[in-house]
């Protein structure tokens, strides 16, 4: 890295080369985020900085949290003062990446597209590029590739994918820059670890594909899930038991989500013996080129639409089932949310809202306490074989006034029914609630018998002057 | 034991008389007759490994003559006691006490002294009666051999849980001078016991548990006939929301309170139902918030009148609304201790069960082992932990007594791939649900063709352990070698 920037301040001739750093950009993202505990405020927007690099097609890649949520859109070219106005073309939460088109993309036109490579090998050199902390120079630096993994994608938070650790710098800024080996993109910097020093993280070059794949038909499915919670199988007797012979090895299905892929094809106590063709480890990893990671890297080679085939012993029977892959099931729910403001009604000034991963951090370093919620949204779905909800919803808090002020229970209470009838979604509740001719309204919580009533009467008269008394447009989104 | 505590009970009819309110001369009244020294060598179960203790500590406390003659104190300062010595007069002379009766519940324990001349020259207090409240009290305890008397007013009465139990009754708050109290000293009111000093904050306000609750103990106790401190423990919500209260048949001003749940084998279970509006207990009106008035402290929550002067086996008459409809019923008063509660908040002065089978450690889930995660273990216990506790702590039945957990897996090539597995919650054992650490050793008798099988359950970490059953003895006797561990279980219920 010193040798690149003596070089340049010692005017060494650059035209005519190929260097990266001439198709790497400066992004300026104007977001705005939605207030998910007073969900019906548009808060300020803020200004976040990040790196992107141009692709064939005049499109800018970068990272999907660089974009989020975004308003108003800039990029900056090497060297170029210029803002250029861009918008999200194509953006992929689980996985974050994203694609920004320019509105003039003629600006593009003289700008050498980098193109991808392949996974790096385990200890190669790799050279970052981008704009760390915001600065208007880019900053390139250097490593090694020190280890390959799966891990989870902090952006959502909700799933694994391919991820390769560098000792190369990668700091906040540098977010959405090329990851370059042999002048060619083996991956997008993307996070960093407060839990180990030099290190940070970049997407590689399959899970760029994948992306670049899926977004093809102009929308974004995401990656696939069989929707299923697996065990090791390196005890020998668990083995033994369940049938398996001295040279098959597998994980054991420990439970298969009823909205996932693997529904229907896979049961409690299966042994996943392989997928697609490779055999999966008693650990519960799979040879991948010439690594061992988590078997689900397999699945993460698949599309949603596609299908995937599993070797399975059942009952001491070997099977081969095929699996339709779709979405994970919740995966808009158990993760950060974004480019969408949180929904929201308010009846007699209770606040409802459906319960998601990004209610609860709303709550910040009290989400910890929020003990009922976190079993709700976690626990209670796998454990409680009854639980049929399309999400469930909270009554959050209230807007004091004369027909609710007396209410015991008000806040962050699990809404189980209202009137009678099973609520499911924020839909069901605003269907019980407005089609209820009777006296009273009444709402059941899920746990401890607790419930709550108002005056139907006085609840609906009092709910255009809660929305004044408090600032409020509008009863819902 | 009978015998001798009944002679308690002639000797309160025959105490002192119960006057409160007189003048705070130390010289007037005869403390250093009525209060002792214990010092207390404890040591306490290291709960998360169960089979050892903890480093032994010494504490010095207080405790009072009764009538016996025996000495009351508090339980939390006994309970896990190893050596307790008594002092009086400031004196350095060192008498044996042992624990002859402890209530958790109460938070109370009756001590005799091993040598009966220990007694010759105390006397034993008086309690104080339901008489008004006294300004002019004083705590007073030994210290450095001096009796330390400090200057004391009383601040309030309020209905507070006890420190071991989900029993809710009056406690009095206590200011006073005295410095690092709550370890059992007594607060005189003239020449006799307002009560025990059981907490003391950093405001010198300090939580004393009344003679009104100590004396129906010592009487039931002397009687032979005691059966546990009684009380409601329903589950129960305001009812001051108009809307609710007339959705519930009520007309006019809501009062009472909402009844939502009874927990199993408590008083109020098969008499009081979800959704009762509780209006009178025992002749008294309880408001929509709860409180009724007490002839001498003014309001206090209703749960007093289930505890205050009444003993297990006597009823209530509770008057509630119904579906609107008003019913007069009767409430035979009974226990609720931890044991009855499907996570007990807390295990006093017994040792933690365990069993380990193969390298895997077993107990009973309870308050004690959620202590491990510390004082704020609400946030840092895992969540499904947190939530048992939170949604299911009441909720034991006949056929779901208590949580079994595997704590963790002492490693071995026996239990490889396994080595990881801490805190699940115990679903079955060979098919067999367990809900006591006895059913859980049983069912390790039960080997299915040659397996042990023992699925857990806890959140979506679902895990089944199997293990060879013919291999688990030698495995398991390996392992407690390897690691030290001198029993391979305990279990005492």
């Amino acid at each position: 890295m010193l040798g690149l920037w003596v070089g340049f301040a010692a005017g060494v001739p650059l035209v005519g080369q190929s260097l990266p750093e001439r198709s790497v950009v400066r992004i300026v993202n104007h977001q705005q985020r939605g207030d998910w505990y007073s969900p019906w405020n548009a808060p300020a927007p803020t200004e976040g900085w990040g790196s992107g690099f141009v692709l064939e097609g005049g499109l800018v890649m970068t990272n999907a949290h660089v974009v989020s949520d975004s308003r108003l859109t800039y990029i900056y070219l090497h060297n170029d003062p210029r803002p250029h106005l861009a918008r999200v073309h194509a953006i992929g939460h689980d996985c974050d990446l994203a694609l920004l088109a320019l509105d003039d993309p003629a600006v593009l036109e003289s700008i050498e597209v980098l193109r991808l490579g392949s996974l790096p090998a385990p200890r190669s050199v790799v050279e970052t590029y981008g704009y760390p902390q915001g600065g208007k120079r880019m900053s390139s630096t250097r490593g090694v590739v020190s280890r390959i993994e799966m891990q989870v994608y902090a952006h959502r938070s909700t799933a694994s994918h391919l991820t390769i650790q560098t000792d190369a710098a990668i700091n906040p800024g540098n977010s959405g820059g090329p990851v370059v080996q042999s002048g060619k993109v083996v991956g997008v910097a993307f996070q960093g670890t407060a839990d180990l020093e030099n290190v940070g993280f970049f997407i590689p070059a399959p899970v760029i594909t994948h992306f670049l794949t899926d977004v093809n038909d102009g929308e974004y499915a995401g990656f696939p899930s069989l929707g299923v919670e697996v065990t090791n199988l390196e005890n020998p007797a668990a083995r033994r038991r369940a049938g398996m012979t001295t040279d098959q090895t597998g994980v054991r299905v420990a439970w298969v989500d009823h909205r996932g892929s693997a529904s229907g094809h896979l049961r409690g106590g299966d042994v996943l013996l392989s997928i697609a063709g490779t055999p999966i480890a008693n650990d519960g990893t799979v040879a991948f080129g010439a690594l061992r990671l988590d078997h689900r890297v397999l699945v993460d080679q698949h599309q949603v639409g596609g299908e995937v085939a599993l070797d399975v012993l059942r009952d001491g029977n070997a099977l081969s089932v095929s699996v339709p892959l779709r979405r994970p099931p919740f995966g808009q729910t158990l993760g950060f949310a974004y480019d969408r403001m949180p929904r929201y009604y308010i009846y007699g000034g209770l606040i409802f809202v459906p319960l998601e991963y990004q209610l609860i951090a709303a709550f910040g370093p009290g989400a910890v306490y929020q003990t009922d919620l976190l079993h709700e949204l976690f626990i209670r779905p796998s454990l409680d074989p009854s639980w049929d909800k399309e999400q469930a919803v909270v009554l959050l808090r209230r807007l004091d006034h004369p027909v609710n002020a007396a209410m015991a229970w008000h806040s962050n209470m699990i809404v189980e029914r209202a009137n009678g009838r099973p609520i499911r979604s924020l839909d069901d509740l605003i269907a019980a609630l407005e089609a209820n001719t009777q006296e009273f309204q009444v709402l059941e919580f899920a746990s401890h018998n607790r419930f709550g009533v108002l005056r139907r009467a006085e609840a609906d008269a009092a709910g255009p002057e809660i929305l004044a008394r408090y600032g409020i447009a509008k009863d819902r989104r | 034991m009978k015998a001798t505590i009944k002679a308690i009970a002639v000797a309160l009819l025959l105490g002192p008389a119960t006057a409160v309110g007189q003048a705070s001369d130390r010289t007037k009244h005869d403390d250093g007759r009525h209060v002792v020294e214990l010092e207390v060598t404890s040591q306490a179960w290291n709960e998360s490994r169960p089979w050892m203790k903890l480093q032994p500590t010494t504490h010095g406390v207080s405790a009072v003559v009764i009538a016996g003659p025996r000495l009351l104190t508090s339980a939390q300062v006994v309970a896990d006691a190893t050596l307790i010595q008594a002092m009086k007069h400031g004196r350095a002379t060192k008498y044996l006490a042992t624990v002859e009766h402890l209530e958790p519940d109460l938070n109370l324990a009756v001590l005799r002294a091993e040598d009966p001349t220990f007694f010759d020259d105390l006397a034993p207090v008086g309690l104080a009666g339901p008489a008004a409240l006294a300004d002019e009290l004083r705590s007073v305890r030994w210290r450095n051999r001096q009796l330390e008397v400090s200057s004391s007013r009383l601040i309030r009465a309020e209905v507070k849980e006890a420190r071991f139990s989900r029993i809710s009754h009056a406690f009095f708050t206590v200011r006073s001078d005295l410095v690092g109290g709550g370890w059992s000293e007594p607060v005189f009111a003239g020449d006799v016991l307002l009560g025990l000093s059981i907490a003391q904050d950093q405001e010198q306000l300090a939580q004393v548990l009344p003679a009104s609750i100590i004396r129906t103990y010592l009487e039931s106790l002397a009687a032979g006939d005691y059966r546990g401190a009684p009380g409601l423990f329903t589950s129960w919500q305001l009812n001051r929301d108009r809307a609710l209260a007339a959705y519930l048949g009520q007309l006019g001003p809501p009062r009472g309170i909402l009844i939502r749940a009874a927990p199993w084998s408590s008083t109020a279970d098969g008499v009081l139902q979800p959704r009762d509006l509780l209006l009178r207990l025992d002749d008294h009106d309880i408001d929509a918030e709860g409180y009724y008035e007490h002839p001498h402290y003014g309001r206090l929550l209703f749960t007093n009148i289930a505890v205050e002067g009444r003993r297990v086996g006597e009823t209530l008459r509770a008057e509630v609304l119904r579906q609107g409809q008003p019913l007069t019923l009767e409430l035979e008063l009974r226990p609720y201790s931890p044991s009855q509660q499907l996570i007990p908040s807390a295990r006093v002065g017994q040792a933690p069960d365990f069993a380990i089978f193969g390298g895997l450690v077993f107990r009973v889930l309870d308050g004690n082992y959620y202590s491990i995660w510390g004082s704020d273990w609400v946030s840092q216990a895992p969540v499904e932990l947190s939530a048992l506790w939170s949604l299911e702590q009441n909720a034991q039945t006949a056929d779901r007594r208590r949580i079994i957990l595997l704590t963790e897996v002492l490693p071995d090539p026996f239990n490889v791939g396994y080595h990881d597995l801490t805190t699940q919650v115990v679903q079955r054992v060979n098919g067999r649900a367990v809900d006591s650490m006895a059913e859980l050793s049983a069912a390790f008798e039960h080997p299915q063709d040659g397996y042990h099988v023992i699925d857990l359950v806890l959140g979506a970490e679902k895990q089944q352990v199997v293990l060879d059953a013919a291999q688990l003895p030698a495995a398991s006797q390996r392992i407690l070698a390897a690691y030290q561990i001198p029993l391979a279980q305990r279990i005492g219920e």
